[in-house]
């Protein structure tokens, strides 16, 4: 039977499975827990969101690694094979992470007009398009410094080892930073206060604080 | 960049591979129903990385005078050519644009 992994947790804690309705393939330290997976077509939203839901619900009741959703073995012997393989690594990774929940923080730009608004000139020429690439280009500049700028603030309100810290600044266009924390369950709600402060304070960006959720940006990848 | 500047201009072309590299997937996966349109969007995603490499560096000859005006708008002219006929390729191999630059960005 062809399984999707959905978490590793710890094999002491493998009785969620049960509750959950998912199987158990277990190591000598670790346990995987999967759902029976029918391999045709490509997937839905429906069942992205729903990885995220047994996920999150395995998190909510003991420590837990998620897996990338698309981890298939093609039966629970592989599956197995593989846990044993890796076990020394995933055993390590549970132990730094896999109690600690991950708070999503995003800062998206206020005001989407160009900084330079004077600089966007319709491409009637080669000159008038290469001057449109260069205002382009300042203000990337410009947007990729305040970015910066922003990080830094975030940074002085986590309290958080920078080893538990992930951010990319200007992802897309429309967003100023990206950044994942992770936090004991303690420390969400003053962490989450603290940002939120901050960002009533940061009058070009509109901050979000999502979570908190499983360490899926911390996990070790299959 | 001016004309007496290689250094700066040889590590700026050696940072714009080492991002090419990471566009370009560790093996190719295709579907044997879609290997043109598979094709077509890596070719253009390699080309399209290439176009803006050029109007990054020809943004910085003008910006650094370099350039004369004639030159500025030959150039200009060949790059917006260029977009546009990428734009025309990906329309008929049914790729969306966004898609050709979101592997560039997720590449950066």
């Amino acid at each position: 039977m062809t399984l999707l992994l959905r978490a590793i947790v710890a094999a002491e804690d493998a009785h969620v499975a049960a509750d959950l309705g998912l199987r158990t393939v277990t190591g000598a330290r670790l346990a995987a827990l999967a759902s029976a997976w029918d391999t045709t077509g490509a997937a839905t939203e429906t069942e992205l969101l729903d990885h995220h839901r047994v996920i999150q619900a395995v998190f909510e009741r003991v420590p837990c690694l998620p897996a990338r959703f698309g981890s298939v073995f093609v039966d629970a012997s592989g599956l197995h094979a593989r846990l044993v393989e890796r076990e020394p690594d995933l055993a390590a990774a549970l132990e730094r992470v896999g109690h600690r929940c991950e708070l999503a923080i995003t800062c998206a730009w206020r005001d989407q007009a160009p900084i330079a608004p004077n600089a966007i000139m319709p491409a009637s020429s080669g000159r008038a398009y290469l001057e449109r690439g260069l205002a382009r280009s300042r203000t990337a500049r410009e947007r990729q410094r305040r970015a910066e700028e922003i990080v830094v603030r975030l940074l002085g309100e986590l309290p958080v080892e920078p080893a538990f810290i992930r951010h990319r600044t200007c992802p897309r266009p429309a967003v100023a930073v990206s950044m994942s924390a992770l936090v004991t369950r303690d420390e969400i709600e003053e962490t989450s206060s603290r940002i939120e402060r901050l960002g009533a304070q940061l009058p070009d960006v509109t901050t979000v604080v999502q979570g908190p959720w499983a360490p899926y940006t911390f996990a070790v990848s299959e | 960049m001016t004309a007496s500047d290689p250094t700066t201009t040889t590590l700026e072309l050696r940072e714009e591979i080492a991002r090419l590299r990471s566009l370009l997937p560790e093996r190719v996966d295709l579907d044997p129903d879609n290997i043109e349109r598979g094709l077509a969007g890596l070719v253009l995603t390699l080309v399209e990385f290439l176009r803006q490499v050029l109007e990054r560096q020809a943004i910085h000859r003008m910006e650094g005078g370099t350039l004369t005006d004639d030159e500025v708008e030959r150039v200009g002219v060949a790059l917006m050519r260029l977009e546009e006929k990428i734009g025309e390729l990906a329309e008929q191999f049914g790729l969306d644009p966004d898609d050709i630059q979101l592997r560039i960005g997720a590449a950066s």
